[in-house]
């Protein structure tokens, strides 16, 4: 396969997933203006700012807390994290450069995987912050969230099982790794330098992995952080977890074979295989998890370089 | 939906109706149709057709001074169609011009006779900017230098004409491939009564030519685009699908010991031919434009080693040169032996004293157009400026004349399309595709530019035109 359009792919990928997980924080935090105190409100935000590594654009000591101020705070937050282009991780750039991605290798997608994903970007392409305000938000949300799993779907019941979807799926997994490792380690920041953290907090943790329901079943609705913690990040059931998401994106990384370049493509299967057994252990305080979270975040970030050099980039003979 | 109020006239050929509003035999089935249509019924058909592109991304894009913009081309949804005789009528003057063209290339490339022979003057040909020295002694594969030429034609009430041989990267055939696939499945009945030609396999007959110019059965084929943000990027990559090939940029090849590459995940892989998208100046930039980016360095030694295949062959804009091409008539005289079979429009090299004389004195009747632009460019509707803008370019002409050409003004055929709820007519042109391998073949269809504003002549898609199927009857 071309490198440029392995690339494409992968990016593809990464951005799709990048898309539905600032999506889901998204429709969690419009959901939570509705009924929640303003500092449960506050303490979204600073997740949300958080797991994108991005700062709060205000300060810890005049961040206002009034309701008032929180509501009208929040169109603009809103906003930020949705429609602003010069915003990298907002929904509308992501899903922009998923969609430029997709269109320089539409020759490489089914007809149903590019119809989908161009019809889902037609929606929202045009929206604006005061159209969805002014009608619902988590509404507009949930159908984004709906339409990434409908992307999603078409590409995985149409797309042949080569090259392609190996590395649309090794993008797809790496974001997910990194996207749910920042996002715990945001949480474990918020919770450090906040007020009490409430259940409702570690809820809206489980919900962003769609994790809640089975909590409730297996462990009732007292919070235990350690159950919290071992359910998102070991238990291999669950779909988002990141157990998961590290096993699957260590079988792509095996099943992409050999590059030009066999140094990068060892050391790529070597840090995945690390990054996979890490998120296996045990880490029992929250000084370790913070550790482990920020030890396995700089490891996805080494191995997209990594991922380049193996496939995309390599040094020509 | 009825015709009553739709303007006909007895100087403007329409491709639907007689003067008389009885229609043409070959569109007869097709007007029925239309009339037994409600009015709400049709504006249905067009928005559902319209939107078909919308969702699908059938796309091109719009160069701006502010942005670069990607845009939905404009279809109408009611088909051109043209009877079996008369697209037979096309397809043996098409074969006979492109065949001379070829010849023409293969011959001022090399031999230079057809100036020795003092048919063509050769400063016409040495001063146009498209005819590449580089060049000068390559051998294009069975000496077909143009694979796929895209030639528009312009119907009037004298029948068709030759309006240009588009023969470096003609653009339009997926459009015409995706209007048929969204006016056929609107218009299925209608479509099936009429016995239409299929022209789906267009990418299956461009495969067949390039792989018959690498000389191999089953070549390592790649499309180059200059990327995302040409026009025509679409296309690109609609057509490395039909193809099954790969769509690469410059800097996904290579040039290694006179081969050509292409970057893989498992390393480099031969390339055996390269139909490109690129305009000559940027295809390589130790041999053309240093400064591109949009190339491969060494290339144009690798394809003149015979290593590579590129199609079109660099250097052919000079054979679609607006000031060459009155003399398109005379290759096919001088290299076949036979009289054109189709007409060029009549036009006046402004080189010619004679012909500049008449060109000032007539400029209000004529269309006058700078011979190296394209795409409805740098050219002047006489009938339609000010004298203001008439007298700015004319001293223009007068300045460089050799830069001008001039042709009468031509009343383009119009067909009925849907606007605003009403059948309207506008002007159209007709841009059939021929590919030449061992053999030339051309798919029974084309792309039909419609000039969309009310009036207008210009048919272009980076002014305001749009598309329409072409329905080629079987019989």
């Amino acid at each position: 396969m071309l490198s440029r359009t392995a690339q494409n792919l992968y990016w593809l990928g990464r951005y799709l997933q990048r898309t539905e997980h600032v999506g889901r924080l998204m429709r969690l935090q419009v959901e939570s203006l509705v009924d929640r105190a303003a500092s449960e409100i506050t303490f979204g935000w600073r997740r949300i700012f958080g797991a994108l590594d991005q700062a709060m654009p205000t300060t810890d000591s005049t961040f206002p807390v009034s309701d008032e101020f929180v509501l009208a705070d929040a169109f603009t937050l809103a906003d930020y994290m949705t429609f602003e282009r010069q915003n990298a991780d907002s929904i509308w750039s992501s899903f922009h450069s998923a969609r430029e991605n997709a269109r320089q290798i539409r020759h490489c997608l089914t007809e149903e995987f590019w119809g989908c994903l161009n019809l889902a970007w037609l929606r929202v392409r045009d929206c604006d912050i005061s159209e969805i305000w002014a009608s619902s938000p988590s509404r507009f949300y949930r159908d984004l969230v709906a339409d990434m799993y409908t992307v999603s779907g078409a590409a995985s019941s149409t797309m042949y099982r080569d090259q392609g979807w190996i590395f649309l799926e090794l993008g797809r997994w790496l974001e997910q790794v990194q996207q749910l490792s920042a996002t715990i380690l945001a949480h474990e920041a918020a919770i450090s330098s906040e007020r009490d953290v409430t259940d409702a907090d570690w809820f809206s943790l489980l919900r962003l992995a769609q994790a809640d329901e089975i909590y409730e079943e297996s462990f009732g609705l007292s919070i235990d952080p350690m159950l919290v913690y071992r359910m998102l990040v070991t238990d291999r059931r669950l779909p988002g977890s990141l157990a998961k998401s590290a096993a699957r994106f260590q079988e792509k990384v095996l099943d992409a074979g050999n590059g030009p370049d066999e140094d990068a493509v060892l050391a790529l299967q070597q840090g995945a295989a690390e990054v996979r057994s890490k998120v296996e252990q045990e880490w029992s305080s929250h000084a370790s998890r913070v550790e482990g979270m920020r030890s396995i975040q700089n490891q996805a970030l080494s191995l997209n370089g990594l991922v380049h050099s193996s496939f995309f980039s390599y040094l020509l003979p | 939906m009825e015709f009553e109020s739709y303007p006909l006239s007895a100087e403007i050929y329409d491709e639907l109706l007689f003067p008389d509003g009885r229609p043409r035999p070959q569109g007869r089935l097709l007007w029925r149709y239309l009339r037994s249509l409600a009015p709400d019924a049709l504006t249905r058909i067009q928005e559902t057709v319209a939107n078909t592109f919308q969702s699908e991304g059938i796309s091109f894009t719009v160069y701006s001074e502010e942005d670069i913009v990607e845009q939905i081309i404009p279809i109408d949804c009611i088909p051109r169609v043209l009877a079996a005789s008369e697209w037979e009528q096309l397809r043996v003057g098409l074969t006979q011009r492109i065949k001379a063209l070829n010849k023409f290339l293969a011959d001022i490339y090399s031999d230079w006779k057809i100036v020795s022979d003092g048919v063509i003057p050769g400063d016409m040909i040495t001063g146009c900017p498209q005819y590449r020295v580089e060049m000068r002694g390559f051998s294009a594969p069975g000496d077909t230098w143009v694979g796929v030429c895209g030639t528009d034609l312009v119907r009037t009430n004298e029948g068709f004409h030759v309006l240009e041989d588009n023969l470096r990267v003609p653009s339009g055939v997926s459009y015409m491939i995706a209007n048929r696939a969204a006016v056929k499945n609107m218009m299925r009945r209608v479509f099936r009564a009429h016995g239409v030609e299929p022209v789906e396999h267009y990418g299956d007959e461009l495969k067949i030519i390039l792989a018959e110019l690498a000389g191999k059965q089953d070549p390592s084929l790649v499309v180059l685009t200059p990327g995302v943000y040409n026009s025509a990027f679409y296309e690109h990559a609609f057509l490395a699908n039909e193809m099954g090939a790969e769509l690469v940029e410059g800097r996904d090849l290579v040039v290694r010991n006179g081969h050509a590459y292409m970057k893989t995940t498992t390393g480099l892989k031969k390339v055996d031919v390269i139909y490109r998208r690129v305009d000559d100046d940027f295809l390589d930039p130790l041999v053309f434009r240093p400064d591109s980016t949009l190339g491969v360095p060494g290339l144009i030694g690798a394809v003149r080693n015979g290593d590579v295949t590129i199609v079109n062959a660099p250097g052919t804009g000079v054979a679609d040169d607006k000031a060459i091409y009155t003399y398109v008539p005379d290759m096919i005289r001088y290299y076949l032996s036979e009289e054109p079979l189709l007409a060029n429009v009549p036009t006046y090299l402004c080189r010619r004293p004679e012909d500049l004389e008449y060109v000032l004195d007539n400029a209000e009747r004529l269309v006058i157009k700078m011979v190296g632009e394209s795409g409805g460019y740098g050219m002047l509707i006489g009938s339609q400026a000010s004298r203001q803008e008439l007298d700015e370019y004319l001293a223009d002409v007068r300045e460089r004349p050799e830069q001008f050409v001039a042709q009468p003004e031509l009343q383009l055929s119009r067909a009925p399309c849907v606007v605003s709820g009403r059948l309207q007519p506008r002007h159209v042109d007709l841009r059939p595709f021929v590919l030449t391998g061992n053999s030339v073949r051309i798919v029974p269809g084309a792309f039909c530019r419609v000039a969309l504003r009310e009036g207008s002549l210009v048919v272009n898609s980076s002014q305001g035109g749009g598309g329409k199927d072409v329905w080629v009857l079987k019989q």
